[in-house]
């Protein structure tokens, strides 16, 4: 069923995602299936999305929504940033919202189109090596 | 704003100083505006027009004792200085802006309430007080006796002598604290709509997503597609109503459910009044959406036999809530178990799960279909959408 996107080098990625509303998580993972990545999640609240960032091996990165029923994802971005696992914020908020450490993160603005995902994707994480997966930019909160 | 015509002014009496010193807040008295009418008008109004001619038989001391109860009964803090911003005049309501009484102030530096950070502002103010020229409703912050900082406007104007020259400034301040905290919520409202609105577009777009993959037909998607956001929609406007804060179960399965109903006797609800927090509105709006759909389609509303009654019951457990909800439907047509499980129903099972910690089960008995719906959600947390 999935299409092989052959310009888009990330197949066999790992990715966390977090993402409290079903419907938008549902996309996000049909999105990344159709890429043939592996979703780790989604995870509809931050327990779960840090337990993930603290436990999953292999994950090439993450995408965060920032806000997960009113708690902020910081606690599992900051573990993740301590792994060296790069991260897309995903979120309605403007840049400048973002707290202090993650002002410069990487954002992927809600609603985005499917090239906007392949867009942020390409310029965050670093498509997997025939030896797995390895982590390359660096998404350390500053 | 240059001011070219000397104030006409009669000569101070010297011996009683502090009338002669709040005389020079003169000038300001007549600038101030107005409550009723815009600050900013008044403040275009220049330059002020000199000292109407008094009433005959008005002494100098009358007139003069006149100004200063307007300046002291004045809701704005007028206060006078030399070039050396050393405070001349201070009136009552300078004594309740900043804390400082007449007697504290008078004699000290105007720094006394200019925070550090804002002291270069007064050397510019001062500056172009000493070119003649006006300050009009510049906003700055000052410091309290307390210490605390306050939103203020002020207008300074150069304070002349009989014979024109400037020998100091007049200083109007206004408390704007309430207008900047109303700008503060507003922008705060703003950026919150801002981020409802995008939200909301990423879940009509994956709505869109998700209804194609399911649909055949451009026909068949668009009616989908349309009775979904339809539904959003409704959510939307009952939550408007309530700015967001939530609303009633009834209301939303009035609004949702009954317009596939031929009447209040088809589909039948409980009374309970539940108040349902926005994100579950939401999710509900398109579950009830996806069951009314379904029973028009193919159960109890698609004859005119067949009724449908909604039933639950609300347990509270400190700030949470658990909601256990039945969708049953009666007297329909004979029911047969759908072999594969459709977008809807399956949209229903993975939302209530995933977002509600809950569980939802269908039971396709032959008299009717039924639907249970367990969900859970604290009153604590409430994400806007």
């Amino acid at each position: 069923m999935p299409v092989a996107h052959t310009d888009f080098p990330f197949a066999g990625c790992r990715i966390l995602v977090a993402e409290d509303t079903l419907i938008v998580a549902e996309t996000i993972q049909f999105l990344l299936r159709k890429r043939q990545c592996e979703v780790v999640g989604p995870f509809p609240t931050v327990t779960e999305a840090l337990q993930a960032a603290r436990t999953e091996q292999n994950l090439t990165g993450a995408l965060l929504d920032i806000n997960l029923n009113g708690e902020l994802i910081y606690p599992a971005a900051h573990e993740l940033a301590r792994r060296n696992i790069p991260f897309i914020f995903l979120t309605g908020y403007a840049a400048a919202s973002l707290a202090d450490p993650f002002k410069s993160a990487r954002i992927l603005e809600k609603p985005f189109s499917a090239n906007d995902f392949d867009a942020a994707f390409r310029s965050a994480f670093c498509p997997p090596t025939p030896h797995g997966t390895q982590n390359g930019s660096q998404n350390k909160p500053s | 704003m240059r001011r070219t015509k000397p104030k006409v002014r009669q000569p101070r009496p010297t011996r009683k100083p502090s009338i002669a010193r709040k005389s020079r807040t003169v000038r300001p008295v007549r600038k101030a505006p107005s409550r009723k009418k815009p600050a900013r008008a008044l403040a275009r109004k220049k330059p002020f027009a000199p000292a109407s001619p008094r009433p005959a038989g008005l002494s100098d001391d009358l007139a003069r004792a006149r100004l200063a109860a307007i300046v002291d009964s004045s809701e704005d803090a007028i206060v006078s200085k030399n070039l050396d911003g050393i405070i001349l005049s201070w009136n009552a309501a300078a004594e309740r802006m900043f804390g400082h009484s007449a007697a504290e102030a008078i004699g000290k530096s105007i720094n006394l309430i200019i925070p550090a950070d804002r002291r270069n502002e007064e050397v510019e103010i001062i500056s172009r007080v000493r070119r003649g020229e006006h300050v009009d409703h510049f906003d700055t912050v000052r410091l309290t006796k307390s210490g605390e900082r306050i939103d203020i406007a002020i207008t300074v104007s150069p304070v002349r002598d009989a014979r024109g020259v400037i020998i100091g400034a007049s200083k109007i301040a206004r408390d704007i604290s309430e207008r900047k905290a109303r700008e503060e919520h507003q922008k705060i409202l703003l950026a919150e709509l801002d981020h409802r609105v995008k939200n909301m577009l990423a879940v009509v777009s994956s709505i869109a997503t998700q209804t194609i993959q399911t649909t055949t037909t451009l026909d068949e998607f668009a009616s989908a597609f349309e009775g979904r956001i339809q539904a959003l929609a409704h959510a939307h406007k009952l939550l408007s109503k309530f700015q967001w804060k939530g609303t009633l179960l009834t209301s939303l399965l009035e609004q949702v459910v009954l317009t596939f109903c031929r009447d209040k006797i088809q589909c039948g609800f409980d009374k309970q009044e539940v108040m349902l927090p926005a994100r579950a509105a939401l999710a509900l709006a398109l579950v009830f959406h996806e069951l009314a759909t379904n029973a028009s389609k193919y159960g109890a509303l698609s004859n005119s036999s067949g009724s449908v009654r909604i039933a639950w019951d609300l347990k509270s457990n400190g700030p949470l809530r658990t909601l256990r909800l039945t969708w049953t439907e009666t007297d329909g047509p004979l029911v047969n178990k759908p072999t594969k499980s459709g977008f809807g129903t399956t949209l229903i099972e993975k939302c209530i799960r995933y977002e509600f910690g809950g569980n939802v089960r269908f039971e396709y008995k032959p008299h009717g279909f039924r639907c249970l719906i367990e969900m859970n959600w604290s009153t604590q947390a409430d994400k806007p959408q």
